[in-house]
């Protein structure tokens, strides 16, 4: 079990230096850089003056130059600064990762409150007409983008109630009350796509397990129903889950961008999808970053939560 | 995602006992009764006829700016006009062509390049395998949003490279899931005697292993139809979508957001456009998973990749 | 349209007062002269902002506001977008301002003196306080022209090419500061009176706060926080030197970049006033909870061609550009994209005070819908079967694209083939500054001065030679353009920036389209707002709240 899991951390660290690599070739060769951006229409601006800026900015030196500094600046936790507004890449990311994070936390948590009970009610009543129903509002669920979702409700509210979420971050810790009015809408629309899929999973795993020879024998002895679902069959319906939640940590890191555009919330998707417009690469490469190791960590929980969920894994 | 299941996951499948439902009309259609399966060839099939025939049905011009704008549905205009005064049923018509198109033009190359990883990697194992599902899991844990900019930039902005950029960005999914089912064929004892018989590697994956995953394939490609479908609507946002003015359904739903409070017609029609083929589509996966391997239980949801 | 639209100026009939203005001061002498001008300015603008209501302006109350766009980083100094000013102009101020017609007038200073054409003397407005107590002093400007001409980060010296001439500053005395050109340039005043760039910051700010994040400056609210991405915060500065103002207790900025999520806002009245798109606007037209502001900015659609060695293209020929020019259908496009909300526009957009051509020349001359001649002139160029280009433009905004479908369906009719290609803005952004396009749909914006829209058709600005380093207009051009930015004189400037664009009119490497009016919807209780010209958001400094 320990080897098992200490083969696959360390699996991890040259995958983490091969995206580094990529990450670092990739905004690169982004077309244009911050200058294009920022000077845009200026167009008054001389070779001179561009130059200038671009060493003012540090964008000089050879490729493998800058990755080195940045390479081992990050292992000292040194992100570089942002080319955008000079602050430290690092303090842009920490103030904006917990509001992802809670965001990602609330919307898995919605789906996965009510993705497994109605996925295990569809596979226990199999062919009823609940098991149509929710078999169809999932694939309803996956055919609508978040970000359409998002609006609609956003217009919804504010038409018949009058309300917007409140539209200044405060923190958890602060006042959770209009802590989650504020993120209830943004997690609901980032909610229904894994919901749906949770649903779907866990009932085809329950299905499959509930027709298992084991199960037949457990209720052949005279186990309860009740108990074989939820002793057996859920056990089984949720390491598709658990793979779900690992994907989707990582997914939404970043994915979450126009759903947070929307609400007007400084996350970390929106944080990269400004600084992808204007090419401020410190603080793109840090942010892929940090979503590419998310999800390399969580997919590493993910296989050792395996483990412990089935420990034949790890024998393997 | 399913990637994951098999073989350090849980038991793919086992015979899941044909239900109590599906007693009427399964003797007259035998393993091809499958209601579910069939409204999904339905949807699909009628998809198709409006792409390939609908513009000979509704011959409006989808690109001619000839009516008032944002007119709301109308006997003229059943769907209403759009911002420039287009007709949003042409256009929903000429954007099933572009729409499934971009689905099954980029989930091909998914499953050419994806099924050929995961072959690779299930069939040879060991370092092979640690490689390529390596590679794997660095194009998975690279967000989209930037690939896709990334891919406009260097290609430029057309439907062909945003099929393309898709195509790439859900190949793991693939690799993946081949590779799991890859790793379960492999323990069947015709492999077994396939290989004691020193039949090549290439015959015996062509020969023996691919049929047998054929099944979830063909699930993974009728799910991600859909995922590449509105993926597509995502990307036209970065612009490197369907460029201005074809119609597709993806970039009629990002423009119309803009008009979703005052002409929320504009918005409905093409977001049914697309949850209609992604139903039909998920319908006739789920069908085709009943009726190709009834032992094939979880591989069906997936969770795509997003921009 | 509601009572406040009366403060915003009709575009294009700006009085010339700043004409006259700059006129006297380019003459030796001209301090005493130009405070008399102001003096007629600040009535008239007194009268426009506060004296319209009987009594004056209630004080208190907080307005909220929701920001389009993130200002990235609010250092005076070096900020190259819009919205870096949206994050810093209720803050700071210098030494002159723009009114809302545009009419230059005294701001941090009191007076100015032309000593010599390259010479410059200010006068302070004595007791002005910055956000510290520290009263304004020559010292403190003397360190801020320092820092315009060589912007710390997060600035960038990207921006010196708006730059005026400027050699050095010395302080006279207390109140008194002294600058010195390299050269006579015109654009110094506006170059001021913008504020932009020319924000007054006190002695060794930058070694005191994080410019980028927080910063002292001398206007009517002070800042207290500011959270990228989320929101800046401000409060009233009592001891503001243009008394009574302001009136508002705070302000809070919010920023929400979707516009669906500044409408929902505004109506559940979570925020006081946004700017929103002419068809969103129009929604709330009517409602009495809101008022809908509009006006002109300076922003302009243009399509831009490039004329490079190598490959002859068809718009090498000036019959084609005059074709293209003639073939796209302006009111069409303003009415289809913009639904009705815009105006033709030259080279310099209209409403820009005396400088642009009078609308109806353009209409019925220059920029008219001609199809017969558009055809008349291809076939003389060669081209009566047409051609086919590709033809750049900005993915979002999403008028962009519209703009462009309407030209393609409108060129098609000239049998010219247009592929658009929409870019993710970053990529526009360097595809256009390289040359890397043969045709773009692109946007100007504000400019300090006339110069800024003319200076790129100057055969000595490094973008001609990226643009159109082949093109050959006629020298008169290239002598107008040069010349204008040295002549203080506005009675011999005007018609010097005149002719250049009836030159360019003829020319058309850049074909300009429209100017497009920017709405913003405030709700009732928000009195004294007006839509800029500039594209700011100058407008909250007068608000009050009753």
């Amino acid at each position: 079990m320990y080897a098992y899991i200490l083969r696959r951390v360390l699996y991890t660290i040259p995958t983490l230096i091969v995206i580094s690599i990529l990450i670092f070739l990739m905004v690169r060769l982004l077309p244009g850089d911050v200058l294009d951006v920022l000077i845009g229409g200026d167009i008054t601006t001389t070779e001179e003056q561009r130059q200038a800026a671009r060493e003012q900015l540090g964008l000089v030196g050879s490729y493998p130059e800058q990755y080195w500094r940045w390479a081992t600046g990050a292992l000292r936790g040194d992100l570089g600064m942002s080319l955008r507004n000079a602050e430290p890449v690092r303090d842009i990311l920490e103030a904006a990762l917990p509001i992802t994070l809670e965001l990602i936390f609330l919307a898995l948590l919605i789906a996965t409150a009510v993705g497994i009970p109605f996925g295990v009610i569809s596979a226990v009543r199999r062919d009823s007409a609940h098991d149509y129903a929710s078999r169809v509002t999932g694939l309803v669920g996956v055919s609508i983008p978040n970000f359409w979702l998002a609006t609609l409700l956003l217009l919804f509210t504010s038409r018949v109630f009058g309300w917007v979420p409140p539209l200044t971050y405060v923190s958890p810790l602060d006042d959770p009350i209009q802590n989650l009015a504020q993120f209830i809408l943004p997690a609901i629309a980032l909610s229904v796509f894994p919901l749906a899929i949770i649903m779907r999973m866990v009932r085809a795993t329950m299905l499959e397990v509930l027709s298992q020879d084991y199960v037949r024998t457990a209720r052949a002895k005279g186990v309860s129903w009740n108990k074989v679902v939820s002793r057996h069959a859920l056990r089984n319906a949720l390491i598709p889950v658990v793979t779900i939640i690992g994907f989707e940590v990582g997914v939404l890191l970043g994915g979450a961008a126009i759903i947070e555009v929307i609400f007007g919330l400084p996350g970390v998707g929106n944080v990269l999808l400004q600084a992808i417009f204007s090419r401020d690469y410190p603080l793109i490469q840090a942010a892929t970053m940090l979503i590419a190791v998310t999800f390399i960590v969580a997919n590493l929980l993910v296989d050792i939560l395996y483990g412990v969920l089935d420990p034949r894994i790890s024998q393997t | 995602m399913s990637g994951r299941l098999a073989p350090e996951g849980p038991p793919v499948a086992a015979a899941a006992a044909p239900p109590r439902a599906r007693r009427r009309g399964r003797a007259r259609l035998g393993r091809w009764y499958n209601p579910i399966g069939l409204v999904g060839a339905a949807i699909v099939l009628f998809v198709i006829l409006v792409a390939a025939f609908g513009n000979q049905v509704w011959t409006i011009d989808p690109d001619a700016q000839e009516y008032e704008r944002l007119l709301a549905p109308s006997w003229t205009n059943p769907m209403g006009t759009d911002e420039l005064g287009r007709d949003i049923l042409a256009r929903i018509i000429h954007g099933a062509r572009v729409s499934l198109q971009v689905g099954l033009i980029s989930v091909s190359i998914a499953l050419v390049f994806g099924t050929a990883l995961g072959l690779v990697a299930g069939y040879y194992k060991g370092v092979t395998d640690g490689v390529l599902m390596r590679v794997v899991d660095i194009m998975f844990s690279f967000p989209g949003l930037v690939l896709a900019i990334l891919i406009a930039g260097l290609l430029g902005p057309s439907r062909r490279n945003a099929m393309i950029a898709i195509g790439i960005i859900i190949i793991p999914v693939f690799a993946r899931v081949t590779r799991g089912a890859v790793l379960e064929v492999m323990g069947f004892p015709f492999i077994e005697s396939a290989r004691a018989l020193g039949a090549p590697g290439s015959r015996i994956m062509r020969k023996h292993v691919l049929p047998n995953i054929v099944a979830p394939l063909t699930v993974l490609v009728t799910v991600y139809l859909s995922v590449a479908i509105l993926a597509e609507a995502a990307l036209s946002f970065l612009g490197l979508g369907t460029q201005p003015p074809e119609a597709s359904w993806g970039s009629m739903l990002n423009t119309s957001r803009a008009y979703l409070d005052f002409a929320p017609w504009y918005s409905i029609f093409p977001g049914a456009a697309i949850m209609v083929v992604v139903l039909g589509f998920n319908f006739l996966g789920d069908g085709l998973r009943d009726v190709l391997d009834p032992r094939l239980g979880p591989v069906v949801g997936t969770a795509p990749p997003r921009e | 349209m509601s009572d406040n639209d009366k403060v915003v100026p009709e575009s294009g009939k700006g009085d010339l007062t700043r004409r006259e203005l700059l006129t006297r001061a380019g003459q030796v002498g001209a301090g005493a002269l130009a405070a008399g001008a102001l003096g007629g300015v600040t009535a008239r603008a007194a009268k426009a902002a506060v004296d319209r209501t009987a009594a004056r302006p209630p004080r208190g109350g907080t307005l909220n506001w929701a920001l389009e766009q993130d200002p990235a980083h609010i250092a005076p100094f070096g900020g190259i977008l819009t919205a870096n000013h949206w994050g810093k102009e209720l803050m700071y101020d210098s030494l002159l301002e723009w009114d809302p017609k545009l009419n230059i007038r005294v701001a941090l200073a009191e007076k100015w003196e032309v000593v010599d054409p390259r010479t410059v003397v200010f006068t302070l407005k004595r007791g002005v306080r910055f956000h510290n107590g520290k009263e304004l002093t020559a010292a403190d400007c003397k360190y801020s022209f320092d820092l315009q001409a060589n912007p710390p980060p997060p600035g960038s010296t990207a921006v010196l090419g708006q730059f005026p001439a400027i050699d050095r500053t010395e302080v006279i005395d207390k109140y008194r500061l002294r600058i010195l050109l390299k050269a006579p340039d015109a654009r110094l005043f506006g170059y001021l009176a913008w504020g932009r760039y020319s924000p007054m910051v006190p002695e060794g700010m930058y070694q005191q706060v994080n410019p980028g994040r927080e910063g002292i400056g001398t206007g009517p609210f002070r800042l207290v926080t500011y959270q990228p991405n989320d929101r800046l915060e401000f409060v009233r500065w009592p001891r503001f030197w243009r008394q009574p103002q302001p009136y508002l207790n705070a302000v809070n900025f919010k920023i929400l970049t979707d516009e669906q999520a500044r409408i929902a806002a505004l109506r559940a009245g979570a925020i006081d006033g946004a700017t929103l798109s002419p068809d969103s606007a129009r929604q709330f037209q009517g409602n009495a909870n809101f008022k809908v502001l509009s006006n002109f900015t300076a922003a302009f659609r243009e399509l831009q061609m490039t004329y490079k060695p190598g490959d002859r293209k068809p718009w090498h020929d000036k019959r084609v550009r005059q074709a293209v020019n003639h073939a796209i259908n302006r009111q069409e496009i303003i009415n289809r994209v913009y639904s009705g909300n815009g105006e033709f526009s030259g080279h310099v957009p209209p409403g820009y005070g005396p400088w642009p051509l009078p609308v109806k020349e353009l209409r019925e001359k220059w920029l008219k819908y001609d199809l017969a001649k558009a055809r008349q002139l291809m076939r003389q160029a060669g081209y009566a079967n047409g051609f086919e280009v590709t033809m750049s433009t900005f993915s979002t905004p999403l008028d962009f694209q519209q703009v462009a479908a309407v030209i393609k369906s409108q060129l098609a009719r000239i049998g010219i083939e247009v592929k658009i290609e929409a870019q993710e803005p970053g990529t526009f952004a360097a595809n256009n500054g390289r040359g890397n396009f043969e045709w773009d749909l692109t946007a100007r914006g504000m400019r300090g001065d006339v110069d800024g829209y003319l200076a790129e058709f100057n055969p000595s600005a490094s973008i001609y030679r990226v643009w159109y380093p082949e093109w050959r207009p006629p020298v008169k051009l290239w002598r107008l353009i040069g010349n204008g930015r040295i002549t203080l004189d506005l009675e011999k400037r005007l018609p010097m920036y005149k002719e250049a664009q009836r030159i360019l009119l003829d020319e058309l490497i850049q074909v300009p389209i429209c100017v497009v009016k920017k709405f913003q919807v405030v709700r009732r209780r928000v009195n004294n707002m007006y839509v800029a010209f500039s594209d700011f958001n100058t407008g909250i400094r007068y608000v009050y709240i009753k």
